[in-house]
C-alpha cells in the first residue's frame, strides 16, 4: 500500500470504484471456475459429501462422551498413586496412569484419522466401541473405592 | 511395514528412513506393551498369594467356609491377554498408514490397555 497511485479525484468516487489490474492496490483472486488452475483435478465426490446431521450429532455425542471419560480418569488419578521398589516402576506405573487419562482423547483422534468421514457408520461404531473400552469403570461402578 | 513400493490402492511410498523410523517407533510401543504384559503377569502372580487366598485350606478344614475365598482368575488372565492382543490390533489397524497415523493408533492402543488394566485393578483390590 506504500505505492504512489493515481491522484484521487473525489474521495467518495474513489470509494466506490473498484479500478482495474492497473490499480496499484490490485490484488489477484482466486482463478475463476473455468480456468485450469494449479490442482484442478476433479474433486472426489466421496470426499466433499457433507456428513449427515445424524452423524455429526453422533461425532459430538460420542466425542462428548469421551471428553467426559478423560475426566473422569483424572478424578481417579488418586486412587492409583501406588509407589513401587524401584523409581523406574513406580515412573512406569505413573506413566500408564497418565496414558488412562488419554486414552479418551487418543482413541477419538485415531477413530477420525483411521476411519474416513463418508464411513460415518463403522466412524461412530468406533467411537462407540471406544467408549466402552476407555470408560473410567472403577468410577461409574464404585469399585475399589 | 515393510512395503516400500507404492500398490494399485494407492498406499504411500515409503522410502527406507521412514520405514527405519516406523520400525523404531513399533519397537518403543512394544516395550511399553511389554511392560504392561510384566505388570500383568506379576499381579497373575502374586495376588493369588496374597494372605486372603494363602490361608483357604486351613479355613476348609476348620469349616470355614464363609473365609474361603477364589483369586479373580478371570480378570487375572485377562490383564495378561490384553497387552499382547492391543498390540497385535494396533499394528493390524495401523498397516500401511501415514507415520502420524501410525503414533496415534499405537497411541490410542496403549492407553485403552491402561484404562482396562486400571479397572481391572480397580476390581481386583475390591473384590
Amino acid at each position: 500500500m506504500t505505492s504512489s497511485r493515481p491522484e484521487p479525484v473525489d474521495g467518495d468516487d474513489e470509494a466506490l470504484s473498484w479500478g482495474d489490474e492497473l490499480d496499484a492496490s490490485h490484488v489477484d483472486g482466486p482463478a475463476r471456475a473455468g480456468e485450469p488452475g494449479p490442482d484442478d483435478r476433479p474433486d472426489d465426490p466421496a470426499a466433499v459429501k457433507p456428513m449427515s446431521s445424524a452423524a455429526l450429532i453422533g461425532h459430538g455425542i460420542l466425542g462428548g462422551a469421551l471428553l467426559l471419560c478423560a475426566v473422569g480418569w483424572v478424578t481417579l488419578m488418586g486412587r492409583f498413586t501406588y509407589t513401587f521398589d524401584t523409581p523406574f516402576a513406580t515412573g512406569l506405573w505413573r506413566f500408564g496412569v497418565v496414558v488412562a487419562v488419554a486414552a479418551p482423547v487418543l482413541w477419538f483422534a485415531a477413530t477420525i484419522a483411521v476411519v474416513p468421514a463418508a464411513a460415518s457408520r463403522r466412524r461412530l461404531v468406533a467411537l462407540l466401541i471406544g467408549v466402552l473400552i476407555v470408560a473410567p469403570w472403577p468410577l461409574l461402578v464404585g469399585v475399589g473405592a | 511395514m515393510s512395503r516400500a513400493r507404492g500398490d494399485a490402492t494407492g498406499a504411500p511410498r515409503r522410502d527406507r528412513a521412514s520405514s527405519v523410523v516406523v520400525v523404531a517407533l513399533v519397537i518403543l510401543f512394544g516395550l511399553l506393551f511389554a511392560y504392561d504384559l510384566v505388570e500383568a503377569v506379576t499381579n497373575l502372580i502374586s495376588v493369588p498369594n496374597e494372605a486372603r487366598y494363602a490361608n483357604n485350606d486351613f479355613y476348609a478344614e476348620n469349616g470355614l467356609d464363609g473365609l474361603v475365598a477364589s483369586p479373580p482368575w478371570f480378570a487375572l488372565v485377562a490383564n495378561v491377554a490384553l497387552p499382547p492382543a492391543a498390540f497385535v490390533a494396533a499394528l493390524v489397524v495401523a498397516r500401511r498408514r501415514a507415520l502420524p497415523v501410525v503414533v496415534l493408533v499405537l497411541f490410542a492402543a496403549l492407553g485403552a490397555v491402561a484404562a482396562l488394566s486400571l479397572t481391572i485393578t480397580a476390581y481386583v483390590q475390591s473384590i
